[in-house]
């Protein structure tokens, strides 16, 4: 994804727009990779943990929650949907860039 | 944005990328939503799920003295829960990806790591930390032995502060033409 995103970078970077035209790509970016994150992983937290954690919190918080993350992530999906999906926007980006002339 | 003299009106490059990143984005946003039926039940469902995760960040945050509260605690004031918390499993999911894929039996030990790793490094550097924390792994690995005294060479080139800022998100994500001076 980081190689991705760095032959995008350097493909605005060397494109004739200007600074705030560059930086308002950039915040795009941003915004679109981070916006799927949460949802994504929101989809995968096992509802009756969530809701028990949610509502008689233990003692131990720290561990349950990391409890409740890793039974979000163990079988891998909610990661690998996160890969796909950052794929998915980067190829989105690049289409976007030769749309608008960029690159 | 200016206009054609006909109805259609004449977006910028700019506008014509954003524009069209933005509707890839709503149709991804759709798609992604399942739990009830139907778009609305799906939404609900969501929005409920979201609510609770919300309520034990900050059980989280009221009750624990060490571990994730500093990186919560930081993120939320400086972005929001939202974005903490996005920010947060970005960073876990780019710090746990050089590792390999996850199976059953080394997801507890990798996420485990994963979650420590974002906590220590966040209580280490707590005013870097949202700058650098999203880097790989390896990186990430170099950065806090820089911190816990070794040293560690090598320059970030522009690119690489500017695809930084793009994972950590938030303002000013300058192009390097403004960026030039944050070079480390």
């Amino acid at each position: 994804m980081e190689e991705k995103l760095r032959a995008i970078v350097e493909k605005i970077e060397h494109s004739k727009l200007s600074n705030d035209d560059k930086e308002a790509l950039y915040t795009q970016i941003s915004e679109s990779l981070h916006s799927f994150v949460l949802p994504v992983f929101l989809k995968y937290l096992p509802k009756d943990q969530l809701d028990s954690l949610a509502n008689n919190p233990p003692k131990d918080m720290v561990t349950a929650f990391i409890d409740l993350i890793k039974n979000a992530l163990k079988d891998g999906k909610a990661l690998g949907e996160i890969a796909t999906l950052a794929d998915e926007v980067l190829v989105d980006v690049e289409s976007a860039l030769q749309k608008g002339g960029i690159a | 944005m200016s206009e054609a003299t006909g109805e259609q009106p004449v977006l910028s490059p700019r506008e014509q990328a954003i524009q069209y990143i933005q509707e890839r984005d709503s149709v991804r946003r759709r798609r992604l939503r399942v739990g009830g039926p139907g778009p609305t039940g799906r939404a609900e469902a969501e929005v409920s799920a979201g609510a609770a995760f919300e309520r034990v960040i900050k059980r989280l945050d009221s009750n624990t003295k060490e571990g994730l509260r500093p990186i919560l605690y930081d993120a939320a004031r400086a972005y929001g829960y939202t974005g903490a918390i996005g920010d947060l499993l970005l960073g876990i999911y780019t710090l746990v990806a050089p590792m390999g894929p996850l199976s059953t039996n080394n997801a507890e030990s990798v996420v485990t790591s994963a979650i420590k790793m974002v906590a220590q490094t966040g209580v280490k550097a707590t005013g870097e930390f949202v700058t650098w924390r999203f880097r790989p792994l390896t990186w990430t690995a170099a950065r806090v032995a820089d911190i816990g005294g070794v040293a560690v060479g090598g320059a970030i080139d522009l690119t690489s502060t500017i695809v930084n800022n793009i994972f950590k998100g938030g303002e000013n994500i300058a192009p390097a033409a403004s960026t030039a001076q944050l070079k480390v």
